[in-house]
């Protein structure tokens, strides 16, 4: 795409920025990074495209290529067209079919996007959806980063119930805004100025308020009996950690960015012009936050369901197929598995280029990808079909994934199954998630 | 002195309760006194007869009951296992352990059975001392709901603040309000201090009454023509027509607001096409748009299968407000409304007729005429479309498209009238068919021909009749695969016409049916969503009196926190997102579409957010109330702190805490500009103090002097007494009168006054509520999924209700402190028309809830015999014997059975026929196995019994295919036959067993701790006091009130 000349003047200034405010201080100051516990990082990514996937049937030789899934399962499988950039990673990807989440599997396909990473309720006139399995993470990993997870899509916000613009829900089921703007995304969480003062601010204040009632816990504590004393130092306990919390984040407000290099980034890709572009910018940040630390989970739902929202129109903007990303879902008419198909295909370049990333980038511990749990996939197969959800797992070599396989599952293994096994890889340890029934055996030595 | 003296009064006091109380205990054991005498050795008299006839079944090898002795710590006192031996104790005491099978094998020695008697006791009896010391409640954090309400009062908003909390735990016997089970943890107090901020901003207000948001929509035929207004579309969309509406933008004292320019009339109307009406979900034939309003029918629920489920009942009436409406605050719905009509009566009246005989008939070539009808041929028709004429006739062009042709009919005397037209003959295969309109109204007939009658060439069919005021009207025929016509006649016939009457007859008993029935008004705000809505209903519904043309305004008060409006959105801009819902059903709920209920007419709508009855608001002077100091902020800064620090922690506070509050408010005040502000900061601190979030109990000071013999009893200060008494039965912070009691230390004399006066407030719902709903868990009926093919007719309002009805008993019987043996049986039942449909009771009418008497064989007496409960325990498919028994075992018995051993086999579908096995059968071949039947002996009798309540507790005789059996066998060997065997049996010889489960679970929620063997006693002192006042509800909770337990810490 054409480019500006002053996107360039813009990109070196951010280049400096990340390295003046970081060199001097970096070596001297890693000591007081406030991460309590292991070095190594351990990460967990979750990407998700709309729609589901292309799926020709078994016996339709002629559009087999366009299979979202390989024909023969085991550790032998050919790599369609669809998913064939991503066969340099081979050894480092499984795919994982049959699977789905058994309270979704009678919504209409779009609905279970809502559902994707929560394992939500949403049937019938009341909506309840539940915490995402990526704020699980987020909740225990926090304390070791600046910021506890980010949530990105193509069209930003929370959506609406039933068609969200999200993959990441709260503690109490609420859905959490994604982000879209990348300018806007650097300057909120990479670059170091602005509202830092402001920041400040409102936590001495949450600080001031802490002490107080600390204070004000140790003397009540003092009237009471021993029984009730140890139900107190419980409280206390709390408002340690919530006070420690308020220190660390305190604590990193001085702490210069790792160092990094942003000027790769096109921060200004335009979605109508270029998706191309646009897509692999996020992906960019996503590399770039995981390779600073600025945070260990993250979500990006790369467009959003029932044609809603921008990524409809990528098929046409980027392949020139005169449709929208949903109508393609839906059609039937002759050569509809090869568009549905080279769409699919598209979007596995780009999540390739994000593969790329991390797989090239190093930190401290080797490449990201090693310590890198990335999911792939959607929340229907067919058209509207809200089971046997495309699913690829990506990395972690480092965190014992064992590779190289395409397994299949039946209606008795929850997709729940799968979080839990991610959780712990990464030592979330928890033995179930909504409705697991256990873990998936076998993925993680 | 004064401190001094009232110090004495308390002391005379719990000294006078522990007299009363040794008294009752010893007056009530009725046991047989053992002589405890010297305890007897463990090792070497007591180890060997458990290794003889217990741990056989009850040790290394097998655990039956998953019980196992042999591992147990002899020391009784200072062990950790003295409640298994005193489940241990209870089963050898009551002669069921040994089981008889190794009785008769080899008995236990009378002797043997006497020394571990007295070795039990004497242990148990010394541990029960021991234990007592830990047994006391143990400080509680509020639960969910606790906090709720004790943020509403202190507020003064009725916001659900909660909502967003964690879940929290619930104990072994089922509470959420258990002290050991409620944890603190970090996410809870980054929720509090979020929730106390977002809270206290809501509550302190600045400057100005905010101008609200204030629409009003009326409704009237046609009146909207060429106004502006928004129209909405989108999936299973049913719009009002945008011409049969008027939408008003009404400024700050209700009028409605004039543009003063272009800019100004621009914004307004942009605002009018972000409002729409719809009605989504409702059948148009239960719904009408007309001269004075809109005509809504009872709602008819839909069947909860997608996609009608997702939707509100037909039909629902809602305002669609796009991205325009505020998202918190109080607010107020004005409905103006009255009782409506039917759309089809006399008065409006155009019908087909059935077996017609037409006045006119051919003889011969020539039509005969009657000579009082009006003839209208076809070659006199105006606005003729798709129709040309062919031989004499109108016939259509494209036949399956629509024609019309039209006439003017004038009628002198207004009367009734008979409709034939003069036609060409088709056969069936065209579906021939005749549409005729007159005024609003349509009548369609399909003409079936007989083959005589295919062989004419002209033929006379009356389609209708119809009841025409006098004057100009206008006449249409046509309609898509119309037939063609000659002639149209209409001839008058008289009212007792053979095909008139009837029908006259039975609309206007419907009418008189239907008047004698109040329609009402249910209010509720939504979210849309693509397939449906997100929904609550809010405030109570309202019946409608007010009478036909005399329309009057009811009221709905909500608070938008609460509601489920769209989250804000970001930037979204697709058409049908962001909608907020606010509407409104006829909620005379009826059971078949052809049931019309009593209509209402809604005139208009109005939508007023956020409403300020007063301002400031009473929220925001609780804490910036008048003072004389308002002059002197640092004075008025310590009053209002103080203030609000007191009814925070439900007792007064001294000085030295209130200085630790003020000296953060001098650090911060400058912090700043406003003093408003400052003060909010110290409030959210007072909030996430334990002293507001704990029950806090400090113990009430012992006396200066040491000259007591005994220790001082660890008596809770009154303060601490008030709150407990208050969150028991009201599950919210004390009101004034029993702080002020409290403060003046006169509140342990004026006990049994207090109860009484908390039961009469509206408060004691809260206790009902949450101790229903946790005692006899009622979520299990609302969590169940039941199959909506198999049962149609339960729906959630079926659902709801059913919970409603149990709720409703249990505080129907503290209201009126009847006898607790209601419970398992009652001559009344609590209902409302909806669930009285449902069950099938005749004559219950409205849908608020009341006591109907009921004999016993309607079979619907007591908590057995409840929706909620028979619902709640089957599969959703069938009953369910054995989830049934283990509640009644748990709730009427007290009684927990084991859960099955690890290795339990499942029911076996392998079993020749097993699906045609009811559920009763497969659990016969289930315990035939051995290894199943001792356990299932004791336990399926309670649920087998219930055999013939199906899974929605509708009484059935059949299931697949035989007559049901509801004969079992009791575990102590009497054979009964149905519920109300059961129920006898209960009532019998177990009447104490249950007084007493019901005792321990309402003393575990009093208490907020699970019951253990320690509190034996003082239970078995309760049940005495129960049992002296004929075992009413309000003796129960009295009991507890005065127990030792609950006044000491």
């Amino acid at each position: 795409m054409s480019r500006k000349s002053w996107n360039l003047d813009r990109r070196t200034f951010l280049r400096g920025l990340g390295v003046a405010a970081a060199l001097p201080f970096l070596e001297g100051m890693s000591w007081a990074i406030p991460q309590g516990q292991g070095p190594v990082p351990k990460r967990l990514c979750y990407v998700y495209w709309p729609n589901g996937c292309s799926l020709p049937g078994l016996k339709d030789k002629e559009n087999a290529r366009w299979r979202w899934f390989p024909t023969e399962a085991g550790p032998d499988y050919q790599l369609t067209d669809v998913l064939k950039s991503l066969e340099p990673y081979r050894d480092q990807m499984s795919l994982l079919g049959g699977l789905s989440h058994p309270k979704s599997r009678q919504l209409l396909g779009h609905l279970a996007g809502d559902t994707y990473l929560t394992a939500g309720d949403v049937r019938g006139d009341r909506y309840q959806n539940r915490v995402s399995v990526d704020q699980v993470a987020a909740h225990q990993f926090k304390k070791h980063t600046r910021f506890p997870s980010l949530a990105l899509s193509v069209d930003g916000g929370v959506g609406y119930k039933s068609r969200v613009s999200t993959l990441s829900f709260s503690a109490d089921g609420r859905p959490i805004p994604s982000e879209h703007r990348h300018r806007h995304i650097f300057e909120r969480y990479f670059s170091t100025g602005g509202s830092q003062e402001e920041r400040r601010k409102s936590l001495q204040q949450g600080k001031k308020i802490v002490d107080l009632v600390l204070e004000d816990s140790k003397s009540l504590k003092k009237q009471l009996s021993k029984h009730d004393q140890a139900k107190m130092d419980e409280y206390l306990d709390s408002l340690n950690s919530v006070e420690e919390q308020v220190r660390r984040n305190e604590a990193w407000l001085d702490i210069p960015m790792k160092e990094f290099d942003a000027s790769n980034v096109n921060f200004d890709a335009d979605p109508r012009v270029d998706p191309k572009a646009y897509v692999r910018s996020t992906y960019d940040l996503m590399a770039l936050g995981l390779q600073t630390d600025l945070t260990r989970v993250m979500t990006y739902m790369c467009g959003r369901e029932d044609g809603m929202g921008f990524g409809d129109n990528f098929p046409n903007l980027a392949l020139g197929i005169q449709k929208g990303h949903h109508t393609i879902s839906h059609d039937t008419g002759a050569g509809h598995w090869d568009e549905w198909g080279r769409y699919d295909q598209w979007v596995a370049e780009q999540f390739t280029y994000f593969i790329d990333k991390l797989a090239n980038t190093e930190d401290e511990f080797g490449p990201l990808l090693d310590n890198t749990l990335v999911l792939y996939g959607s929340a229907c197969s067919t058209t509207h079909n809200a089971r046997n959800y495309p699913t690829a797992l990506l990395g972690g070599k480092a965190l014992g994934a064992q590779h190289g396989n395409y397994k299949l599952y039946d209606n008795d293994t929850p997709f729940s199954n799968l979080f839990v096994s991610m959780l712990n890889a990464v030592d979330v340890k928890t033995e179930s998630f909504a409705d697991s029934t256990g873990s998936i055996p076998g993925l993680f030595a | 002195m004064e401190k001094n003296a009232s110090l004495c009064r308390t002391l005379g006091f719990v000294i006078f309760m522990l007299l009363f109380w040794a008294t009752a205990l010893s007056a009530v054991d009725a046991r047989p006194q053992q002589d405890h005498g010297e305890r007897p050795d463990f090792k070497t008299e007591v180890l060997p007869i458990l290794d003889e006839f217990c741990f056989g079944c009850h040790g290394e090898r097998k655990q039956k009951g998953d019980i196992r002795l042999d591992v147990l710590d002899p020391d009784v006192v200072n062990g950790l296992d003295a409640e298994t031996w005193y489940l241990a104790q209870e089963m050898i005491e009551e002669l069921e352990m040994p089981p008889s099978k190794a009785e008769k094998r080899n008995p236990l020695p009378d002797a043997s059975r006497q020394l571990l008697m007295t070795w039990l006791d004497t242990s148990l009896a010394e541990a029960a001392v021991a234990q007592g010391e830990r047994n006391r409640t143990i400080m509680r954090r509020l639960n969910k709901q606790q906090y709720t309400n004790s943020l509403q009062e202190l507020l003064g908003l009725s916001i659900d603040f909660g909502r967003v909390l964690p879940d929290d735990g619930k104990s072994e016997m089922g509470f959420s309000n258990n002290g050991e089970v409620l944890e603190a943890s970090s996410l809870h107090l980054e929720y509090y201090q979020a929730i106390a901020r977002q809270a206290l901003n809501q509550a302190i207000v600045e400057g100005p009454k905010p101008n609200p948001f204030w629409i009003r929509v009326t409704f009237a035929k046609g009146s909207g023509a060429g106004k502006i207004a928004g129209s909405t579309g989108g999936y299973q969309a049913v719009q009002f027509p945008t011409d049969d509406f008027v939408i008003e933008i009404l400024g700050a004292n209700g009028e409605e607001k004039v543009a003063i320019d272009g800019a100004q009339q621009k914004q307004l109307d942009d605002l009018k096409r972000h409002i729409s009406v719809g009605l989504r979900g409702s059948s148009q034939s239960r719904w009408r748009s007309v001269n004075e309003g809109v005509v809504l029918y009872s709602a008819l629920p839909h069947k909860e299968v997608a996609p009608g489920s997702w939707q509100g009942p037909s039909p629902n009436l809602k305002l669609e407000m796009q991205r325009v409406f505020p998202e918190t605050g109080d607010f107020e719905m004005r409905v103006r409304a009255s009782r409506g009509f039917l759309l089809e009566s006399t008065e409006r009246l155009l019908i087909p007729i059935e077996n017609s005989v037409p006045l006119a008939y051919l003889d011969e070539q020539e039509i005969i005429m009657p000579r009082e009808a009006q003839v209208f041929s076809a070659s006199d028709a105006q606005g003729i479309t798709n129709m040309e004429m062919a031989g004499g006739m109108l016939k259509p062009i494209e036949v399956p498209k629509a024609s019309s042709a039209e006439f003017e009919l004038e009628v002198k005397t207004a009367g009734y009238f008979q409709i034939e037209v003069v036609h060409p003959p088709a056969s069936i295969d065209n579906m021939p068919s005749v549409r005729i309109s007159l005024q609003n109204l349509n009548l369609d007939q399909r003409l079936a021909l007989t083959e005589e009658q295919l062989l004419q060439d002209r033929l006379v069919t009356a389609v209708g009749a119809a009841y025409i005021p006098a004057g100009k009207h206008k006449l249409k025929i046509g309609g898509r695969f119309f037939i063609g016509f000659q002639s149209l006649l209409v001839t008058p016939i008289a009212a007792d016409h053979p095909a008139v009457a009837p029908l006259q007859a039975k609309s206007a008993a419907l009418a008189a049916e239907l008047g004698a029935k109040t329609p009402s008004m249910r209010a509720f705000v939504g979210t849309r969503t693509d397939d449906g809505m997100d929904y609550l209903t809010f405030g109570a519904p309202q019946s409608v009196n007010a009478e036909l043309g005399d329309a009057q305004i009811y009221t709905f008060h909500g608070r938008l926190e609460n509601l489920p409006i769209p989250e804000p959105e970001s930037g979204d801009t697709e058409i049908l997102s962001g909608f907020m819902l606010l509407g409104l059903w006829n909620d005379h709920l009826v059971k078949s579409s052809k049931d019309p209920g009593p209509p209402i007419l809604i005139e208009a709508i109005e939508f007023e957010a956020p409403y300020h009855a007063e301002w400031p608001p009473v929220s925001h002077t609780k804490i910036f109330f008048a003072s004389e100091n308002q002059g002197n902020e640092e004075v008025y800064a310590k009053e209002v702190i103080h203030s609000f620090m007191e009814r925070a922690f439900r007792r007064p506070v001294e000085d030295d805490t209130v200085e630790r509050y003020m000296t953060f408010w001098r650090d911060i005040r400058l912090d700043y500009t406003s003093f408003e502000d400052s003060i909010t900061e110290v409030l959210i601190a007072v909030l996430c103090s334990p002293n507001f979030l704990y029950l806090a109990e400090p113990e009430a000071a012992a006396p200066s002097n040491e000259g007591l013999e005994e220790p001082w009893p660890p008596v809770l200060s009154e303060d601490a007494l008030a709150t407990r008494l208050s969150y028991f039965l009201w599950n919210s912070p004390p009101d004034k009168t029993l702080a002020k009691l409290a403060r003046n230390q006169k509140l342990r004399e004026s006990l049994d006054e207090q109860v009484q006066r908390l039961l009469e407030d509206d408060r004691s719902w809260r206790f009902v509520r949450a101790f229903t709903h946790e005692w006899l868990r009622l979520e299990r009926q609302q969590l169940i999924t039941i199959n909506a093919n198999t049962y149609p007719a339960y729906t959630r309002f079926v659902k709801r209700d059913m919970a409603e009805e149990t709720y409703q008993f249990i505080h129907h019987l503290v209201e009126n402190d009847m006898s607790i043996f209601n419970l398992i049986d009652s001559d009344f039942v609590m209902l409302n028309q909806n669930l009285a449909e449902f069950y099938g009771v005749d004559g219950v009418v409205g849908n608020h809830f009341r006591a109907v008497p009921l004999p016993a064989s309607a079979g619907r007496g007591g908590l057995l015999s409840q929706g909620a409960f028979l619902a709640g325990h089957s599969d959703g498919n069938e009953a369910h014997p054995i989830k049934r028994a283990v509640w009644v075992k748990e709730k009427i018995l007290g009684d927990d059975p084991p859960p099955p051993p690890p290795n339990t086999p499942p029911l076996d579908p392998e079993t020749p026929g097993f699906d045609d096995l009811t559920l009763k059968e497969k659990l016969i071949a289930h315990r035939d196995n051995p290894s199943c039947h001792d356990c299932h002996a004791d336990i399926d009798p309670f649920g087998v019994v219930f055999e013939n309540y199906n899974a929605v507790g509708l009484l059935e005789t059949k299931r697949k295919g035989r007559p049901v059996d509801t004969t079992t066998v009791l575990p102590n060997g009497t054979p009964i036959a149905g519920v109300p065997e059961l129920k006898a049996y209960f009532l019998g010889e177990e009447r104490d067993t249950f007084a007493r489960a019901l005792i321990e679970y309402l003393y575990a929620y009093a208490l907020g701790r699970d019951v253990s063997f320690a509190d034996e006693a003082e239970i078995d002192g309760i049940l005495h006091f129960v049992q002296e006042r004929e075992y009413s509800m309000r003796s129960v909770i009295l009991g507890i009130v005065q127990s030792p337990s609950f006044s000491m810490r």
